[in-house]
């Protein structure tokens, strides 16, 4: 009598207790999920907390090294999503991504070497600013030297080429590198971001003049896709895109991992 | 009435179908960057929302004086206006900040970490510039003197920021609890979320349009 008593009485709480048990694992589950992939895209974003920054390059490591992971294993539009209303707005052909690549080059130098030489010692909202400013006068300047000979080429990127100067490209590199670095690796850092803006931007307007002409360089069938100069087709795109450059890197750092292990192990065996 | 019927459906396309997030891009860049502390997701919106008000209304009076002032420049080059638009909001943002830290310093501890990113970013510096293009076509009913026209743009443009990044954080909250292919972690899931969105309100619009 006492165990049927203790039995039917325990049950509901018991019940209670699992649930609430499981309830706390898929929560705890959850938060650890969360705090994961927050990781994650703060590592794969350039932003990172303090901790993590970009620090000073090292006495060893040269501009080329600098230029490399500017333009390739940390690229700004695939790994850091910088620069992107620019290439939805105004990157509709291989002309204007290249364009656009000359003037990202120009004023992501100017101000990195601002940056580097005397920004060091001000405020995040100051130096943001500052460089803001600094890349539309020499955008606006380098627009107005190119604009009697270039304007058909100029005309089509719109309201869009000013917004180079904020769309995160110049400002980002400023704040988590140039205001670290020396002004040489600041120098090529922004040839680096400059000539990784170029590869999107360039992907993208070759994609999108096939898309809407049908040709490209003059090959081609003429069938056209006039959808796919949609924004949303620029998103897709850059999605699939830092995938497979993420997934390369992913490689890329294995393969080394594994011969930095190889060689170890060859010498412990000698 | 007719100009007015005109300017209700800009204004409610300009938050929906038509939004300059999902349409243009705009604010992708500052979406993207908040992106990486999701803690501060709906403060940055807000912040960002303000902000489009404050520029539409700041490029406004830049525009009226440039008019006082017979200054005119040339319409095809947008840098120069462009210039003087993120000076203005730099100003204003200046003062404000400054403002803030004195009268309401725990209010601004709070907001000071996504200050600058909501400031300078294409959101804010956008908004002015479209303003000064589509106001011809939507907004002739309103003379040009009067700043009700940028306030309203300006609100409408907000609250469409607003609206994407409301649904933006969702996403994001959804895809941090999936189990994605290592490849897609991070910036290219949001990528290929961002762009069905878009693709989807695309298709809204352009069903409308044809209706």
């Amino acid at each position: 009598m006492p165990d049927k008593k203790k039995s039917g009485g325990s049950m509901p709480v018991y019940r209670a207790r699992l649930r609430a048990g499981m309830e706390r694992g898929l929560e705890r589950y959850f938060i650890q999920k969360r705090k994961n992939t927050a990781r994650g895209v703060r590592r794969t974003i350039n932003f990172r907390p303090e901790s993590e920054r970009v620090t000073l390059p090292e006495a060893g490591e040269s501009p080329f090294s600098v230029f490399k992971d500017a333009a390739f294993t940390s690229n700004p539009v695939f790994f850091g999503a910088l620069g992107v209303p620019v290439l939805a707005g105004a990157v509709f052909t291989v002309r204007s991504a290249a364009v656009l690549t000359v003037f990202v080059l120009a004023s992501c130098c100017v101000c990195e070497l601002l940056a580097s030489a005397f920004m060091k010692d001000m405020n995040e909202s100051k130096r943001t600013g500052l460089c803001s400013l600094a890349a539309l006068a020499v955008i606006a300047a380098l627009e107005a030297a190119l604009w009697n000979g270039f304007s058909s080429l100029l005309t089509p990127l719109g309201i869009y080429l000013p917004m180079l100067a904020v769309c995160g490209l110049i400002t980002a590199r400023c704040e988590t590198f140039a205001s670290r670095s020396r002004p040489l690796a600041a120098l090529a850092d922004a040839a680096g971001t400059a000539v990784g803006f170029g590869l999107a931007a360039f992907m993208i307007g070759a994609a999108r003049e096939y898309a809407s002409s049908g040709y490209l360089f003059g090959i081609g069938t003429g069938r056209t896709a006039p959808a796919l100069g949609s924004t949303f087709f620029v998103f897709i795109m850059l999605g699939f895109a830092a995938a497979a450059a993420q997934r390369t890197l992913y490689m890329h750092l294995v393969r080394r991992r594994a011969g930095r292990r190889g060689g170890k192990g060859e010498r412990s065996g000698a | 009435m007719h100009d007015a019927s005109l300017m209700l459906i800009f204004v409610i396309s300009l938050i929906f179908s038509q939004n300059l997030f999902f349409s243009r891009g705009l604010g992708a860049d500052a979406l993207f960057r908040i992106s990486a502390d999701p803690r501060h997701f709906f403060r940055f919106g807000l912040v960002m929302s303000v902000m489009t008000v404050v520029s539409s209304l700041t490029g406004w009076a830049a525009d009226r004086l440039m008019v006082l002032a017979d200054v005119t420049l040339p319409a095809n080059r947008f840098s120069l206006r462009a210039l003087v638009y993120l000076v203005c909001v730099l100003a204003v943002y200046a003062a404000a900040a400054s403002l803030l830290r004195r009268a309401a310093p725990s209010f601004y501890r709070g907001i000071s970490a996504v200050l600058p990113a909501a400031v300078i970013n294409t959101a804010v510096m956008g908004a002015p510039l479209i303003f000064n293009r589509l106001r011809p076509s939507f907004m002739s009913a309103i003379p040009e003197s009067s700043p009700l026209a940028a306030l309203i743009f300006g609100v409408a443009a907000g609250a469409g920021f607003l609206y994407a990044f409301l649904l933006v954080t969702e996403g994001m909250r959804q895809l941090g609890a999936m189990d994605l292919p290592r490849s897609f972690e991070g910036v290219p899931a949001k990528f290929i979320y961002v762009g069905l969105l878009s693709l989807a309100l695309c298709g809204i619009s352009s069903s409308l349009s044809a209706v």
